[in-house]
């Protein structure tokens, strides 16, 4: 499985880190890694860092994570792009979606 | 039923006491030959072997009752005497399923029973889901295909320039997840749409009837960039699930020749490729479908274009399309034919031919999309209401009615709705009826029907009036008119109302009487509209007037 989270409650904040391929077979995966939180009450941070793919599917499944997490901004940080996967992001201009790190 | 086959009928004697003993009713045959026509006659649900027989031996008997029983799982058992492992072997080789040693127990034969029954049902089981499985895909397949045909029906059939735009549209499912749509504006200027929706088939192609409905309907009224694409992305947004949008590109070409408007959301860049090289076009909006309202920023842009230039619209599946080494079609030969690429040939051609040098020997994994369009005059379409009044940042639309339409009056709400302008001028709709019915009065019957207003001097001459009206109307007048509607957003918003007729014009130099001291029954319709609007001006001979309204 390449997706893990982490749960940092002290800063309210949960990090899912996402390894290899970022596609729709994560699909299952990447919603159980924040289901479980109550809708709205904490931050995220997707990691990619370890990533090397991400499809539109992927871009659905973040702005899965942002409806789910609160729509205000802010609320889902991205980090670790590398070059081919902040090309994606940029295209979509998911950079007014969400914090680009 | 089980059938026994071997030649001692005294092993058959046994084995059959034996299965009776089980409940099994007992057919038995000789030799092979005879076990073949025994199970045609009583189709046995099991059968016990002997392998040496005269004639047709167990080996071969089985081959051809194991195609005799085709899908069905007829469990073979021998029977026999041989222990070496090379006759065990070439047993299970002709088809048998297990075998007993002989002698046997009793204990030991039923066991076996009950273990090739176990393997029938479970045979039997997955027969039956498989058939199951194949009647349902034959049904999805069907549903495919009628979806498929109404999908291009809807989308597809309401094209137009297909002829002259190269198009290269190859879907990874039946269903088609890219969507082209091209259709012209009143004054013949050319609109395409490429669309990229998220994921493939029909779920995908689902968004795309509401797309397609509202490019064509809109575009077809004359509607700017930016309403259309507002109202697909609301459209959108209300119908997908959250994780589904489209990427589009939508470019719009002025048959003025004026500047390209385009629009990218998410796809990537577009090539423009003109004398002096590639110029490209980049994704500067979210794309469709993902945020209630677009924000300013998505604004479409102005590029300069000449004729000659060409432009391609391409979909990411173009660029990621894998060879076998799994090498995407962007970083193989996509490259360099841009960078070979000269305005003076066509890209789609050369482009066909190493995509699919690319890709031999591979499954296609997305939906591969492409349109080439030259900027020549054979993309735009015909210009049936010559020249629609320029629109810097407003909406406009027209209507031509000719012949036998002319004596419907078009209402101003019916012209708006498509605007989306209804709700905005609501307080100011019913002046702006009027404006409107007034003119397109005069136009009716002062330009197309030709009759005289000194008619309605008199009580009697008004209503004579009125049935001249009807019969000349009744006898199929000839002749158009036309009613441009232009706004532009303020404030205060202003209406410009044009109306043309086809007729041969009046005498609109003498200054008509102020509405207030007129006691004449009629011309009460013009200065009713002087009051209404700011302006109100004849030109080319009274055949086309001009009403400007300002929502104040």
């Amino acid at each position: 499985m390449s997706i893990s989270r982490q749960v940092d409650s002290g800063n309210a904040l949960v990090i899912i880190n996402i390894e290899g391929r970022f596609d729709f077979s994560e699909h299952r995966p990447f919603r159980d890694a924040y289901r479980d939180i109550a809708p709205g009450s904490v931050r995220f941070l997707v990691d990619l860092s370890r990533a090397d793919y991400l499809d539109s599917s992927a871009l659905g499944m973040l702005l899965l994570l942002r409806e789910h997490a609160g729509t205000d901004a802010g609320r889902v940080t991205i980090r670790g792009c590398t070059e081919d996967v902040l090309r994606i992001l940029r295209i979509a201009n998911f950079d007014r979606l969400f914090i680009l790190e | 039923m089980a059938l026994v086959v071997d030649d001692e009928s005294t092993n058959r004697l046994v084995l059959a006491a034996m299965l009776k003993r089980e409940g099994f009713h007992v057919v038995e045959a000789r030799n092979g030959s005879e076990a073949l026509t025994r199970f045609e006659a009583s189709r046995p649900d099991i059968i016990f072997m002997d392998v040496m027989m005269p004639g047709m031996d167990g080996l071969e008997a089985t081959q051809h009752l194991k195609t005799l029983s085709g899908n069905d799982f007829v469990p073979i058992i021998f029977l026999t005497a041989l222990h070496d492992d090379q006759s065990l072997v070439r047993c299970i080789e002709a088809g048998g399923d297990d075998f007993l040693s002989k002698p046997f127990s009793f204990n030991v034969l039923k066991s076996r029973i009950v273990a090739m029954e176990r393997v029938r049902d479970l045979h039997r089981h997955i027969a039956a889901k498989n058939r199951m499985l194949a009647r349902l895909l034959e049904i999805d397949r069907q549903e495919q295909v009628l979806a498929e045909r109404i999908f291009s029906h809807a989308v597809n059939d309401r094209n137009v320039a297909g002829e002259n735009l190269g198009i290269l549209m190859r879907p990874a499912a039946t269903f088609n997840g890219d969507l082209l749509l091209s259709q012209y504006l009143p004054d013949g200027s050319l609109r395409v749409l490429l669309g990229d929706f998220t994921g493939h088939g029909l779920s995908a192609a689902i968004g795309a009837l509401p797309v397609a409905d509202a490019f064509h309907s809109m575009t077809r009224k004359g509607v700017a960039d930016e309403v259309v694409l507002e109202e697909i992305n609301r459209k959108l947004h209300r119908v997908l699930p959250t994780d589904r949008f489209m990427c589009a590109f939508m470019v719009t070409f002025p048959v003025s020749g004026g500047d390209l408007r385009w629009w990218n959301g998410g796809m990537p860049d577009g090539l423009v490729c003109h004398a002096e090289g590639i110029h490209r076009l980049a994704s500067h909006a979210l794309p469709l479908g993902i945020l209630p309202e677009l924000s300013h920023s998505d604004a479409p842009r102005r590029r300069p274009l000449r004729m000659g230039d060409r432009l391609l619209l391409i979909t990411d599946g173009l660029l990621e399309a894998q060879d076998a080494e799994g090498r995407a079609f962007g970083q193989a030969g996509w490259p360099e034919l841009i960078a070979n690429w000269t305005c003076d040939r066509s890209l789609l051609a050369p482009l066909l031919q190493s995509l699919d040098a690319h890709c031999a020997d591979t499954d296609q994994q997305d939906d591969i999309g492409a349109v080439e369009i030259p900027v020549t005059v054979d993309i735009f379409g015909c210009a049936n209401l010559g020249a629609v009044p320029s629109s810097q940042g407003g909406v406009a639309c027209s209507v031509l009615l000719r012949d036998g339409r002319l004596a419907r009056t078009p209402s101003m709400a019916h012209l708006l709705g498509p605007l989306g302008l209804q709700e905005e001028l609501g307080a100011h709709l019913g002046a702006l009826e009027t404006v409107l019915h007034e003119l397109y009065t005069n136009a009716l019957e002062h330009g197309i029907l030709r009759l005289p207003s000194w008619m309605k001097a008199t009580p009697d001459g008004f209503s004579a009036y009125y049935v001249e009206r009807e019969s000349r109307l009744a006898a199929g007048p000839v002749g158009s008119i036309r009613v441009d509607i232009a706004y532009e957003s303020g404030p205060p918003g202003t209406i410009r109302i044009t109306i043309t007729d086809s007729g041969q014009g009046f005498d609109f130099g003498k200054p008509p009487e102020p509405l207030s001291v007129s006691v004449k029954p009629w011309g009460r319709g013009i200065a009713l509209v002087r009051e209404l609007c700011e302006s109100v001006n004849y030109c080319n001979l009274g055949t086309q007037v001009e009403a400007v309204y300002r929502c104040v």
